[in-house]
């Protein structure tokens, strides 16, 4: 009786320790997740002030004095002369006045 | 030698081991059995204390849904939700009070006066907001200071991060989060996210220690939108529409630029603008998208309409001579006196449009009747709502035939006796750019080329861009020629009527231009529309309108990419125009 007891009493130590032990990883690996849910609303939120700091810098009047500031001429698309060999070669220069 | 084999008697120490062996071995299940029992107990049937207790420990969050964000067509977020922070004090965790109004003063640049000031206005409230929404630097400071007693609170807030460009159309939401004008409004619904919520275990600290998963909800954003807009255009559409009000001193204007073929509007731009981001502080007639939602009799703009379809029906021949006489006045069958700006005596047909003759189209609109130009004018899409779903559109006025009088085949045909939208007269003006097909506008972007609805044969459609195209070139719209860009248009010169005395104000006018271009292939068409310029600056549409409407189709269209067909010393000029 006493050695089926002991043997019974041990394997119920062993089982609660294994428990206990799984149950610390459970806890450990919602701890983590919780880590992960608060990082990833930080995240997000820092991204939504990422897309509004680069939308406030690229409006078309900053575009406008960056392509200005770099002397840069908008000119209009010429069509190619199809007997021109290469792009290089089209007709008309109009990079620069 | 059998007895000697007997199992050897255990001796009293060996008994005494036994027992107590067995008495420990029975405890511990008793006390196994105990805790077992125990744990039952706690979670069936737990005491109320205790559940207090362990509820105390949980918190909950809000996990903020963001609301849709509006694109243009290429993406560039014209309205976009994120986090703002306010700054907000709990007098109970504040440490020394006397030096803190100061601390938190000269340490985020605030005044310790009014800070005090609002800490004694309140008292007890241990939520004091010092500040709305924290400045970026401001919130960094926050942070490495940590101070005791001072806390931000996020929450999400809309930017319209392009300030007031297309702010009309755009509109803008409460601080609620709601819609309240414009698209914002009208798309509320799909815009909208919904929260989610979180419930968290924390430790004795306030720490998070594990998300409860039954009460998990995640939040749903709400939809983006990717609207027809163009971002650039549009700005090119604000500024050249301030520019000419300016100039001309006039009261308000609109701007409106489509693709013919598509329906699709790429800028709607409103004179006075405002800012979205601080709408409160614009007055609220402002906020209106007038493009869509005020009226106006359109005058000589709304002759091609009517020259088009007469030229189908064949009420008048191009080659057609027509005596619009030698001064100017002409008296109708039922005695009605016109009048044209000066005497153009007998011209073709073409040049009853290139210079805009109210005789010539009273004439044709005479031989047409009441019956055929109503239909016209339905046809075009006039007195209905343009479908462009757009908030606050209103269908304008077409009277109903049987209240037409004997003047009104003579006041149609030169843009008298009804009322249009912006939008409408612009979008009619895209069936003569788009091969005769009439489209439905639409603020979204769209791949496809939607089904339009034939109004003009593509001869005819053709043949008035090619008239309109000479009105530009040598008629009343001159001043809206380009260098790069063959365009067509019409001027129209509408005074306002005076709804009180009846008759029309002698000095007050609406000045308008709507045009398309390149005339080859038409790509774009504009329609500028300026309210009550100054008569002692100018007021014709060809003066007022036109020039404004020519820079926005020509800056658009090098935009866009179209080939030019100038030759190479104008496109140096064009170049260095451009930059101007």
């Amino acid at each position: 009786m006493f050695p089926k007891l002991a043997v019974i009493l041990v394997l119920s130590a062993v089982i609660a320790a294994t428990l206990l032990h799984l149950r610390q990883q459970r806890l450990l690996l919602m701890n983590q997740m919780a880590d992960f849910q608060q990082q990833m609303d930080d995240n997000r939120e820092q991204t939504w002030d990422l897309q509004v700091r680069i939308h406030q810098r690229l409006t078309p009047d900053q575009l406008r004095e960056a392509i200005a500031r770099r002397q840069l001429d908008l000119a209009p698309m010429v069509p190619l002369d199809p007997n021109a060999a290469l792009l290089a070669e089209a007709p008309y220069d109009v990079s620069r006045p | 030698m059998l007895a000697d084999l007997k199992p050897a008697q255990p001796t009293a120490d060996a008994r005494r081991v036994l027992k107590v062996g067995r008495f420990m071995v029975i405890g511990i299940s008793v006390l196994f059995a105990v805790l077992l029992g125990r744990i039952v107990q706690l979670q069936l049937a737990p005491d109320p204390r205790l559940e207090t207790r362990v509820d105390s420990q949980h918190s909950s969050a809000t996990l903020s849904a963001r609301r849709g964000a509006l694109v243009d067509r290429h993406g560039r977020m014209l309205a976009v939700s994120r986090m703002a922070y306010r700054l907000f004090l709990d007098p109970k965790m504040i440490g020394d009070r006397n030096t803190f109004s100061e601390r938190v003063g000269y340490e985020l640049g605030y005044d310790p006066v009014d800070v005090e000031m609002i800490m004694s206005q309140k008292p007890g409230n241990r939520y004091i907001s010092i500040d709305q929404r924290l400045s970026e630097d401001k919130l960094a400071r926050f942070r490495e200071l940590k101070l005791p007693g001072v806390y931000v609170d996020p929450y999400v807030v809309r930017d319209y991060p392009y300030g007031q460009l297309a702010g009309q159309l755009i509109g803008f939401v409460g601080r609620e989060g709601k819609g309240l004008d414009g698209l914002e409004r009208e798309l509320d619904p799909v815009l909208s996210g919904a929260p989610g919520r979180i419930v968290y275990a924390r430790d004795a600290g306030g720490r998070a220690l594990w998300i409860e998963a039954d009460n998990y909800q995640p939040q749903h954003d709400g939809r983006p939108l990717r609207l027809s807009i163009d971002a650039m255009i549009q700005s090119i559409a604000e500024r050249e529409l301030a520019g000419a009000v300016e100039q001309y001193q006039a009261k308000a204007g609109q701007m409106i630029v489509m693709n013919p073929w598509t329906g699709e509007i790429l800028a709607m731009a409103n004179y006075p603008a405002f800012d979205p981001n601080d709408f409160s502080r614009a007055k609220p007639e402002d906020w209106r998208n007038r493009a869509v939602t005020d009226v106006f009799e359109p005058g000589s703009i709304f002759k091609p309409f009517i020259w088009s379809m007469a030229t189908q029906l064949q009420a008048a021949n191009p080659s057609e001579m027509i005596d619009t006489t030698t001064s100017g006045v002409w008296r109708s069958s039922k005695g009605r006196s016109l009048r044209d700006a000066r005497g153009h005596g007998r011209i073709d047909w073409d040049h009853v449009l290139i210079e805009s003759s109210n005789i010539g189209m009273a004439i044709v609109g005479q031989r047409l009747g009441a019956e055929k130009l109503h239909n016209i004018v339905r046809g075009f899409g006039f007195g209905q709502m343009t479908g462009s779903g757009l908030p606050g559109e209103i269908s304008g006025v077409v009277h109903p035939l049987p209240k037409w009088t004997h003047y009104s085949v003579t006041s149609i045909p030169m843009g008298q006796e009804l009322s249009v939208t912006p939008l409408q007269i612009t979008r009619a003006f895209c069936a003569i750019a788009a091969d005769g097909m009439l489209v439905h506008p639409t603020i979204y972007a769209t791949d496809h080329r939607p089904e339009g609805q034939r109004v003009l044969t593509a001869n005819i459609a053709a043949h008035t861009r090619e008239v309109l195209g000479r009105a530009v070139s040598e008629g009343t719209g001159r001043k809206a020629q380009s260098d790069l860009y063959s365009l067509f248009g019409k001027t129209g010169t509408a005074q306002l009527p005076n709804f009180v005395s009846g008759g029309y104000y002698q000095d007050r006018y609406v000045s308008s231009f709507i045009c398309g271009g390149p005339l080859e292939a038409p790509q774009l068409v504009v329609g500028c529309f300026i309210h009550e310029p100054d008569p002692s600056v100018g007021h014709y549409g060809g003066t007022v309108a036109a020039p404004a409407a020519s820079r926005v189709i020509e800056q658009s269209l090098v935009y866009l990419g179209a080939p030019t067909s100038a030759a190479p010393e104008q496109l140096v000029q064009a170049a260095i125009h451009l930059d101007d």
